[in-house]
């Protein structure tokens, strides 16, 4: 029965197992063979043995009051979506044999691609929140490595850091959104979310965390950038990654389907994805970029499907295009010879006149057909199909085909329809149920004209000039990532520079030990005052503001052993602020953290310590492998960030959990500073780890120590972070 | 004034001529520099030459990171190569033309004006629409000297070197069917420091930062050249060592005569062919002196003629689709037109998405079976009566063909039939195709041409002017078109001959030992040639390193590795030399630049190359990009000389031999100032062979 957990822990494996062994082609080819035909074999094997109702329940977290389960499932939706997923990467696996077979990094590129199915598949078979958060952290950190495979680049890694960045803002809201789900119930499983029906802010938040991921119009500046690693991910990412929001919404559908407010939200939020897409990708030159933005059109539509309820539409939308996409990116090297239009470019209205009465005829027979069956679709639907369909028959119709020729493409588009009909009645019957709440014909009517409006207006008037100046102007108010830097990023980053230079001016280590003195003097005094006089939220916002302040400045610091000096103040501000909740599970949880971040804090200083700076290498030669001090640095670093199964993670959890109590704009604080932690973590890696920007650059030696220190900090934040409560149990028993 | 178009001028020839991608020519990247000795201008890109640009253009780097706190991490140059590019790369796109009727002159600087304007609103188009009026505006606002300004426009081309190329080859070839634009080098240097200039002012730099200062902490490369040299010669002795000394005595009459292409690709089937039956074999430029721009239904013409003729003869084929085809081609065109509309494509996905899947899986996992699945619709094989040539005379065609049947000797004892094959390669979902056909073609498949000579010469007009110039051709005697893939390497005859089928399938089949003994690498030549993943198709003219421009006896039964062009040449008809400079103004020059591209990719990766193939962004008509946004690429991607940081092809100058008299030689060579740069720059080494001596020509 719960053999389907297999699906995931294969790839992991495999993945694993191909960049250990990324020197050897044929080992690595073998298992890339392997895990193709072992995972269609399990899947068949999973679908005969299983039921719908297959479940596993794993206990993840379980001390300190809170209950965590990890929850998987194999309902219906999971085995499609696994399908899908093993078809799509099987095509991408394939691929990339031949695609890199002249790339040395062929092995780790394999392995990489493993993981981030497996945390791909892993999200699929999630049964609740927690589950989904779990995996959805894993492919971001998944992705961020396999869109930083040329770490040597700095594109990519400009790009990946952007991605995990943003990753981050949703990680951060989904983990908020899950503490106030825990808060009020402990729910087991996606269907019995529907408690939270009338909950505002949940759905909110979480729908914040789709938008990051589906790339949704503020959130979608990622996207186009992740064009620096081979095409074969570029696939991946639009064919399956990117749907990941989709799926969580669909989901989380039992707490949505009755909440229009958010469904309103999501539609429109949708709908300016769909336009905002379109937009910036009439104004593209080369072919990725145009596939990137249309895919994210393509997302705001899903989107807007699920913001309509009809969630059986978005799920069916996100295979086709992801079948779609991928194929389109694959074949993106033959997009060089523009092809000789077939037709000659008079519009007549003869033309769209015929192509808009066969199409109406098209679908009044299809839709005719359905309904004899009593089977309905909603008419906004139809309208979106209609559209579509009078565009096919107008293009075809000027090519000036023969009468049979039209009758036969006619034909054609009706087998297209109906099967697409079908096969959302399929969906709509044994997948996902649909919350269509637009049942009033007026309003569907009106969005419908809405967008017909639009349709017409580009139809006309493509290539007039006024419609691209528009554009261009559009495109230059909505200017999402200059707009950003302008706003929020530079007036942190002038205050660190300042700050910074200000410092650097008496930064001897006397009076950095003089500061971190006079910090602990203070921190000593508040909790103090905070016994003799109730003044808790007050030095909770004093130490917060200190994390805050310590990561904006170590955004700025160029050398490392100030950045490292800042990360302990930021570290030791957050223990502060668990130690001044003096009940006693919170001390225990206190002491784990305080041991992991000295662990890893060490580690990170005892690399970075004996640094001594020399001339560039070249890279080419030996870019197949990441070396082992660099690769303890990244771990260190993700460890720090958060990553699920560490002590840093559970105290991520908890912080959330503390804050709450307290204020909302506590949590927000607090979500600030570890956003910016992850900032300044990423400019560490892009800095320090892949030496990038610098003409000559640090060499890392690696000591015993740091060896020791590194897996010190691996053996206890893993433990510490999966199994609490078996060390308390072992300390007690000691005692 | 005068003093910045001539540095312009002077700058300029730094700068390469680089097509469209879509008719890839090779070309020696430094042509126009060839007055200059050719490791002085290996080191002037060497890589610390473009640090020094990073430098010359922006001293005051460490100045603007201070200032710009968003782009703190990132160079000046860095942010002002992408803007630039940027700008560049929307500006070409409005060069392609999409059609042929679209040939109204449309003006690059103007447009460039224009969209400034409608991107800001205050835009200070302080911009004159004198293009030099305006570089001396900008130079005199970044305060740069107008007496050191070609140091400057120098490293400005070669920031933006494979952009500078493409306008440049588009200004130098008006004619060409693929881009149309006014738009010249200098409005990339106005482009350029416009860039700089707004950054000036964001910055409030001061005017002396923009001072070019050369840094002058050179490379010593003297031991990498002299590694070259040591290498060039080992290979030019060992290759004179196994040249035979004289003329085999007798040579039995061949009842076969085959024509091929000089590439390097057709010395190894040459060999095979020779070994297994009475066959003699001739080299010739690929589109055997039959240039001509051809048009077919629903494509785009191309010129299939070196890049050194415009072709006046048109050839159209009328191609009748199968109704398959024909169909799919419209639905085709209704699906690209529909994918296009905001709202249109938002259902286009959903209704042919699930179907996509099979072509998907298809052209994944049975690649050689999809390709055949789709060969099965379009069935339609080309007819020689389908070829309709236009514009050419009978005296012309006879011209050509005497030109041809002299140079290589080939003007008595005809076989009865007479194989004339060009080459193609096939390759699916791949930018560079066209690097890895026929160059004399420019860069398409030689099989058109081929069967335009073989129709000409077949011709009884054509034959009885040549009976005039004392060429008889018998009655019997049959000229056949075929042509060899060099992907998978068997020849495509035209019509129907069972005996020669068989002799090419065994020849064939022995050549794909060759290749893959020598390129381990290359497995399933067969699935290669449709499998959409492939980067490589096939190694294309790596390791090409010599030149024999002789007759056949010269090189018979010698291994020559595959890395020879071969050009036929029989002294005995050429009393008075022309026809030697005729090969040596053409094909001689097409080998040097097939040579020096692969030596600049290879040698010099960092300009030369197009980088890596895994991460190429196409633009459509244009070429390629690396990844979201970088200066075009020109050259070959890295794949196509690199195997796994294993580097396949010996970086080396083109070693010509001659079978011709000294004095000939270089009486050709004085005549023709080019041809001496060359050699006496040493671009490349001739060296003359006769019966009895042998002498490298030194000027």
């Amino acid at each position: 029965m719960s053999s389907f957990l297999l699906l995931p822990l294969i790839y992991a494996a495999v993945g694993f197992l191909q960049i250990i062994f990324a020197k050897q082609p044929k080992l690595y080819m073998k298992m890339s063979r392997l895990i193709l035909w072992a995972g269609i074999v399990l899947y068949i094997y999973l679908l005969v043995i299983t039921n719908n109702s297959a479940i596993i329940k794993i206990d993840f977290i379980n001390y300190f009051g809170v209950k965590l389960n990890l929850i998987f499932i194999f309902d219906h939706l999971s085995r499609l979506m696994v399908f899908m997923i093993l078809i799509v990467s099987g095509c991408i696996i394939r691929y990339s044999e031949s695609y890199l077979a002249s790339d040395q990094t062929q092995g780790r590129f394999l392995g990489q691609i493993n993981l981030v199915i497996a945390s791909v598949l892993m999200l699929i078979l999630a049964g609740n929140l927690f589950t989904a958060f779990i995996s959805w952290q894993l492919i971001g950190v998944s992705l961020y490595v396999l869109l930083n495979h040329y770490h040597y680049d700095l594109m990519a890694n400009k790009a990946a850091k952007k991605k995990f960045i943003i990753n981050r803002i949703g990680d951060l809201c989904f983990l908020i959104a899950i503490v106030l789900v825990y808060q009020q119930s402990s729910v087991s499983l996606f269907s019995h979310l529907s408690i939270f029906n009338h909950s505002i802010i949940i759905p909110s938040l979480i729908f914040v965390a789709v938008m990051t991921k589906s790339a949704q119009f503020p959130f979608h500046i990622w996207l186009p950038d992740t064009l620096e690693t081979p095409t074969p991910v570029s696939a991946l990412m639009h064919a399956g990654i990117i749907n990941a929001g989709g799926i969580l919404l669909i989901r989380c559908a039992p707490m949505l389907n009755q909440n229009t407010i958010i469904l309103v939200v999501v539609m429109l939020v949708g709908f300016t994805t769909v336009v905002m897409g379109n937009i910036y990708m009439l104004r593209q030159i080369n072919v990725k970029k145009q596939l990137a933005y249309s895919t994210m059109a393509q997302m705001g539509y899903m989107i807007f499907q699920c913001g309509t309820g009809l969630f059986s539409a978005a799920l069916f939308h996100l295979i086709a295009h992801g079948f779609f996409k991928g194929y389109l990116f694959l074949s993106s090297g033959s997009a060089l010879n523009i092809k000789q239009s077939v037709s000659n470019k008079t519009i007549t209205g003869n033309n769209a006149m015929r192509a808009f009465a066969l199409s109406a005829l098209i679908l009044f027979l299809a839709y005719g057909f359905f309904v004899y069956f009593s089977i309905t679709t909603p008419l906004l639907f139809m309208g979106f199909v209609f559209i579509t369909i009078n565009q096919l028959l107008y293009g075809f119709i000027t090519t000036q085909p023969s009468h049979l020729f039209v009758l036969m493409f006619s034909l054609f588009l009706a087998f297209l329809v109906a099967t697409y009909l079908s096969c959302l009645h399929l969906l709509a019957c044994y997948v996902v149920a649909d919350a269509f709440w637009l049942t009033n014909i007026s309003a569907q009517s009106l969005i419908f004209s809405v967008i017909l409006l639009f349709q017409l207006l580009s139809f006309l008037k493509r290539d007039s000039k006024k419609i691209k100046t528009v554009c261009a102007k559009i495109i230059n108010i909505f200017d999402v990532e200059s707009s950003s830097r302008k706003l929020f990023l530079d007036p942190l980053r002038c205050l660190g520079e300042s700050i910074n230079r200000a410092f650097s001016q008496f930064a001897s280590i006397k009076s950095k030990v003089l500061i971190l003195l006079g910090f602990f003097i203070a921190a000593l005094a508040l909790f103090i005052v905070n016994n003799i006089i109730e003044i808790k939220t007050l030095s909770i916002s004093i130490f917060i503001f200190c994390a805050i302040v310590s990561m904006v400045v170590a955004n700025r610091s160029k050398k490392i052993s100030l950045v490292i000096f800042w990360l302990v103040i930021f570290q030791c501000s957050l223990c502060f602020i668990l130690m001044l909740h003096s009940n006693k599970q919170p001390i225990a949880l206190c002491i784990y953290y305080a041991v992991n971040m000295a662990l890893i804090l060490a580690t990170l200083y005892s690399l970075l310590r004996n640094n001594k700076s020399g001339a560039l290498k070249n890279h080419f030669e030996h870019y197949n492998v990441l070396s082992w001090p660099l690769l303890y640095l990244s771990i260190a670093l993700l460890f720090l960030i958060g990553i699920p199964g560490t002590a840093s993670f559970i105290g991520e959890f908890y912080f959330f959990k503390l804050l709450l109590l307290h204020s909302a704009g506590l949590l927000i604080a607090y979500a600030i500073a570890m956003l910016l932690l992850a900032i300044v973590s990423m400019h560490v890696l892009q800095l320090h780890v892949f030496r990038l920007n610098y003409s000559t650059s640090t060499h890392l030696k690696v000591t015993p120590l740091t060896h020791g220190l590194f897996i010190l900090m691996l053996s206890t934040n893993l433990v510490s972070g999966l199994m609490p409560q078996a060390i308390l149990h072992w300390v007690a028993q000691l005692l | 004034m005068n003093i910045i178009k001539e540095s312009i001028k002077v700058s300029s020839l730094l700068v390469s001529e680089y097509s469209p991608l879509a008719s890839f020519i090779a070309v020696n990247p430094l042509w126009d520099t060839t007055h200059n000795e050719f490791f002085s201008m290996v080191e002037k890109f060497s890589l610390q030459d473009r640090e020094n640009d990073k430098t010359l253009l922006h001293s005051s780097n460490v100045l603007f990171s201070q200032k710009a706190s968003d782009i703190q991490f990132q160079s000046a140059y860095e942010y002002v190569k992408e803007k630039n590019i940027k700008v560049l790369s929307m500006l070409f796109t409005q060069a392609v033309k999409k059609s042929p009727l679209n040939q109204a002159k449309s003006d690059g600087y103007k447009y460039w004006l224009d969209t400034l304007q409608t991107q800001k609103e205050d835009a200070e188009c302080l911009l004159f629409d004198n293009r030099i009026d305006t570089l001396y505006f900008l130079l005199t606002r970044l305060d740069i000297k107008l007496e050191t300004c070609q140091i400057y426009f120098e490293a400005i081309f070669k920031s933006l070197y494979g952009f500078a190329s493409l306008s440049k080859w588009m200004c130098n070839h008006p004619g060409n069917p693929w881009l149309y634009f006014d738009f010249t080098l200098t409005d990339i240097i106005a482009i350029w420091l416009w860039h700089e200039w707004q950054l000036a002012k964001k910055l409030n730099v001061t005017n002396d930062c923009f001072m070019p200062q050369k840094v002058s902490n050179q490379l010593d490369l003297t031991h990498v050249h002299e590694s070259q040299i040591r290498r060039e010669k080992k290979y030019q002795y060992q290759l004179l060592a196994k040249l035979p000394q004289y003329k085999p005595k007798n040579s039995p009459k061949s009842k076969l005569q085959m024509i091929f292409c000089i590439d390097t690709r057709s010395e190894l089937l040459r060999r095979h062919l020779e070994q297994l039956g009475p066959v003699q074999t001739f080299g010739y430029a690929g589109f055997f002196g039959f240039g001509f721009s051809l048009e077919k239904p629903q494509e785009k013409i191309t010129l299939q003629c070196p890049a050194l003729l415009t072709p006046d003869v048109i050839v159209t084929i009328e191609q009748k689709n199968t109704s398959v085809i024909d169909f799919e081609q419209r639905a085709g065109h209704a699906v690209f037109q529909t994918k296009k509309g905001v709202f249109s494509s938002l259902n286009l996905f959903e209704l042919l998405g699930i179907w996509q899947l099979f072509a998907y899986i298809g052209k994944t996992f049975f690649p050689t079976r999809w390709a055949k699945l789709k060969a099965f619709f379009n069935k339609n094989s080309l007819q020689e009566n389908a070829i309709c040539v236009k514009n050419l005379s009978v005296s012309d065609a006879t011209q050509a063909a005497w030109q041809m049947l002299t140079t290589i000797g080939l003007t008595e004892d005809f076989s009865q039939q007479v194989v004339i094959c060009g080459h193609q390669s096939t390759s699916e979902n791949n930018p560079y195709a066209s690097s890895l056909d026929c160059g004399a073609c420019g860069g398409n498949s030689g099989m058109i041409n081929a069967m335009v000579a073989a129709k000409m010469l077949n011709h009884p007009d054509v034959r009885k002017q040549l009976q005039g110039k004392n060429i008889f051709i018998p009655a019997d005697t049959k000229f056949i078109a075929a042509c060899h893939c060099t992907t998978y390497d068997n020849i495509i005859l035209h019509g129907e001959n069972n005996e020669l089928k068989a002799l090419f399938e065994r020849a064939c089949k022995r050549v794909r030992q060759e290749k893959s003994a020598r390129f381990p690498m290359l497995t399933q030549l067969e699935k290669r040639q449709f499998n959409w993943a492939e980067l490589v198709p096939e190694y294309g003219l790596v390791n090409n390193a010599a030149m024999i421009i002789g007759p056949r006896w010269l090189t018979e039964e010698i291994d020559l590795e595959g890395r020879v062009f071969l050009h036929s040449y029989e002294p005995r008809h050429d009393n008075s030399g022309e026809i030697l400079t005729s090969i040596m103004l053409a094909p001689l020059i097409v080998a040097h630049w097939i040579n020096m591209q692969y030596y600049f990719s290879t040698a010099l990766p960092e300009h030369f190359s197009a980088g890596n193939k895994a991460i190429h962004n196409v633009m459509p008509g244009i070429g390629v990009m690396e990844g979201n946004l970088s200066d075009l690429k020109i050259g070959l991607p890295e794949q196509s000389f690199r195997y796994r940081g294993e580097i396949l092809h010996e970086a080396q100058r083109l070693m010509v031999i001659i079978y011709a008299e000294y004095k000939t030689i270089k009486a050709i060579l004085c005549k023709n100032t080019k041809l001496h740069e060359l050699v006496s720059n040493e671009w490349l080494f001739i060296y003359s062979m006769t019966d009895n001596k042998l002498t490298k020509i030194i000027l």
